[in-house]
C-alpha cells in the first residue's frame, strides 16, 4: 500500500501542474511528427503509424531517466537523511515517478490507439497490457543501475546522458526498425528494441512477445544483481557530511 | 524506578574523506576522523541537547543513530536494535528531523504527504484521523493542511516538518536544529510543543541546535561536543552556569530620566554610550539590576539583551 501511495502522490502532482501535464503529453507528438517527417522524406514511404505505435503506445521515454535522476541526486544530496522511513527508498521514487508518467501516458496511450484504429491498424490491448510490466521492470532496473554511480562519482549526469541515448537509438523510437534485420545488427540481442519495437510489433499481431520477455528479465536480473553489491557498499561509504 | 536506558553509544569513531589538494587534475583525499570515540547513554524521556561548533560532529552522530551513517569503531544500541541495520520495526519506531531538509512532498498539499506516511508507518485511520487532529492543534496548523507545502511559510512548512515526524508516535526522536531560520514566534511554538510531547508522551528527544535558548527552555541534559570528542556531558543549568558569563545589550532612549543613574551604569558596566543609544556587555548575572538601572535612567524606546553566541562560549571554555 505503501508504494501504491507513493504512486498517487505521483499521480496528483502532475494533475496539479496543467502546462508541465501539457507537455508531457505535446512534446511525444512533436517527436512522432518529426520522425515521420524525416524518414518519410528520406525513404518515400509514410512512417506515421510506426513512430505513434512505437513513441505513444508504450510508456518508455522518459520514467527511468527520471527515476535515476532522482534517485542519485537522493544519493549525492542526501535526500536519504531526512527519509529514515521504513520504505525502500528506490521503490518509493519508482513509484512515484510511474505516477507521475500515469496520467500523460494514458492520454498518449488513447491518442495513439484512436489514430491507429482509424488508419486501420488493430492493437491487441490484451498484448499491450500484459507486456507493459516488464517494460516497467527494465526500466526501474535500468535505473537502480545507473544510480549506482552516484555512490562513486560527484558527475553522474554523462552516464545517463549516454544511456539514455544508446536506448533510443537502439530501442525503435529514432529509426523505422521494420527496415533492419535486427538479429543481423545484434541489436536483437540487447533488451531496448524488445521493451518498445517488438512489443509494438507483438501488440500489431495479437501474440505475446515471450523471446521479448525473457530478455528483458533476464536484462533486469543481471543490471539488478550487477548493481546490488556496489549499491551496499556505497550506503556503507556513504558520507553526509553536516545537517 | 530507574529509566530504562534507550540508547547506548560506546567508542564510536568515524571517518569522512576530506579533500587536501590536487596532484595535475586529479583531488587527493585525506582520512579526517570526525568522531573520536564518542560515548554517552540516554535514558527513556530524556531530552538532550547535542551542542557544539559547526564540523564538531553532532549532526554526525545523530546520523548514526538514526541509522544514515555507519560508524568505523564503535558499538550502537538504541531501544535493542543496530541503527544502520535499517530494520523495519527499528525505523518504525524513531522520528528524524533535518532542520534544512524537506520530509514533505513538496507540490502537494501537506495531508497528502501524510498520507503516505500513514501507509508508510501502516498507521490505522482511526490512529491517523485522531493523531493529525492533536498535532495539527498544538502546532497551530490545522487551516493549512490543504496548502500544498511550496505555498507555506517557512515557519508553517517545518511545524508541518515536525507533524510529519511525530506522526507514528515515535519513542525516539532525532531533530537536527528544527528551529534553524524560524522567527521568534515560530521558535516559541516549536519549542512549546517540543516540551509538551516530551512530558505527555515521554518521547526520548535528542537535539542539536545553535539556538541556546532552545536548549535552556528544553533539555535538561546537554553533550557538548566539539572535534569529534564529547567535552561536558551534565546538566544544561550547570553547562549555562558555567559556560556564560556575559549578555550583550542594546538600549535606545528618547531622553535621560535620571543623571546620577545614568553615571552609575556608564561606570559600572562595560557599555558606551552613542547619541540616544547604549551598547556593551554585561555580567550575565547582574542583568536583572542593569535592567532595573536603565528604566531608572532613561525614557526607554527600545531595549534588548542578548546571549553569547555558542561559538563564543565554547571559545571561552576552553580558554
Amino acid at each position: 500500500m505503501k508504494y501504491f501511495e507513493s504512486f498517487l502522490i505521483g499521480v496528483k502532482e502532475t494533475l496539479n501542474f496543467k502546462l508541465t501535464l501539457a507537455l508531457h503529453v505535446v512534446s511525444p507528438l512533436i517527436m512522432v511528427s518529426l520522425l515521420s517527417f524525416i524518414w518519410g522524406n528520406i525513404y518515400d514511404k509514410d512512417f506515421l503509424t510506426y513512430f505513434v505505435g512505437v513513441s505513444l503506445l508504450l510508456p518508455s521515454f522518459t520514467f527511468y531517466s527520471s527515476s535515476s535522476t532522482k534517485f542519485m541526486l537522493a544519493i549525492r544530496n542526501g535526500w536519504e537523511v531526512s527519509f529514515a522511513k521504513p520504505i525502500n527508498l528506490f521503490l518509493f521514487i519508482s513509484s512515484y515517478n510511474l505516477g507521475r508518467h500515469f496520467i500523460p501516458y494514458l492520454i498518449n496511450l488513447t491518442i495513439a490507439f484512436s489514430y491507429l484504429l482509424l488508419n486501420g491498424v488493430e492493437i491487441n490491448l490484451a498484448v499491450l497490457g500484459f507486456s507493459l510490466p516488464f517494460i516497467v521492470l527494465f526500466d526501474t532496473s535500468m535505473a537502480y543501475f545507473i544510480s549506482l554511480f552516484a555512490h562513486y562519482f560527484y558527475s553522474i549526469w554523462g552516464v545517463r546522458v549516454i544511456i539514455k541515448l544508446i536506448d533510443v537509438l537502439l530501442s525503435g523510437l529514432a529509426f523505422p526498425f521494420n527496415l533492419i534485420n535486427l538479429k543481423e545488427t545484434g541489436i536483437y540481442y540487447l533488451p531496448f528494441a524488445h521493451k518498445v519495437y517488438y512489443i509494438f510489433e507483438a501488440s500489431i499481431k495479437g501474440v505475446l512477445p515471450v523471446d521479448s520477455y525473457l530478455i528483458l528479465l533476464a536484462y533486469s536480473l543481471f543490471l539488478v544483481l550487477i548493481a546490488l553489491p556496489f549499491h551496499k557498499l556505497g550506503w556503507k561509504k556513504f558520507e553526509a557530511q553536516g545537517g | 524506578m530507574e529509566k530504562e536506558e534507550l540508547i547506548r553509544v560506546e567508542n564510536v569513531s568515524k571517518y569522512f574523506n576530506v579533500p587536501k589538494g590536487k596532484f595535475l587534475m586529479f583531488p587527493l583525499w585525506e582520512k579526517r576522523e570526525v568522531l573520536k570515540g564518542i560515548s554517552f547513554k540516554i535514558k527513556e524521556g530524556e531530552f538532550v541537547g547535542l551542542l557544539g561548533p559547526n564540523g564538531s560532529g553532532k549532526t554526525t552522530t545523530i546520523k548514526i543513530m538514526a541509522g544514515i551513517l555507519v560508524p568505523e569503531k564503535g558499538k550502537v544500541d538504541v531501544l535493542g536494535y543496530v541503527p544502520w541495520k535499517k530494520e523495519e520495526e527499528y525505523l518504525k519506531k524513531i522520528g528524524v528531523l533535518f532542520g534544512n531538509r524537506s520530509n514533505l512532498m513538496f507540490d502537494v498539499p501537506v495531508i497528502d504527504s501524510l498520507l503516505l506516511f500513514k501507509e508508510i508507518y501502516e498507521l490505522d485511520k482511526e490512529f491517523f484521523d485522531k493523531r493529525v487532529e492533536e498535532l495539527a492543534r498544538m502546532l497551530e496548523i490545522k487551516d493549512i493542511l490543504q496548502t500544498p507545502v511550496r505555498k507555506l511559510s517557512f515557519g508553517q512548512r517545518m511545524r508541518a516538518e515536525i507533524l510529519a515526524c511525530f506522526l507514528h508516535k515515535p519513542k525516539v526522536v532525532f531533530l537536527d536544529e528544527p528551529t534553524i531560520g524560524l522567527d521568534v514566534i515560530a521558535s516559541k511554538k516549536v519549542r512549546e510543543f517540543l516540551k509538551k510531547i516530551n512530558r505527555n508522551e515521554k518521547t526520548t528527544i535528542i537535539l542539536t541546535t545553535h539556538n541556546m535558548r532552545d536548549v535552556e527552555r528544553l533539555c535538561k541534559r546537554t553533550l557538548l561536543i566539539k572535534d569529534g570528542k564529547i567535552i561536558f556531558d551534565g546538566s544544561t543549568n550547570k553547562l549555562i552556569k558555567k559556560l556564560i558569563k556575559y549578555k550583550y545589550a542594546k538600549v535606545e532612549f528618547n531622553s535621560i530620566r535620571n543623571k546620577s543613574y545614568e553615571k552609575k551604569i556608564l561606570e559600572s558596566y562595560e557599555v558606551e554610550k552613542c547619541n540616544n543609544s547604549l551598547v556593551g556587555r554585561i555580567p550575565y548575572k547582574e542583568q536583572v539590576k542593569f535592567t532595573e538601572l536603565i528604566f531608572k535612567a532613561y525614557d526607554v524606546k527600545a531595549f534588548s539583551l542578548e546571549d553569547q553566541s555558542l561559538e563564543e562560549l565554547i571559545e571561552e571554555v576552553f580558554e
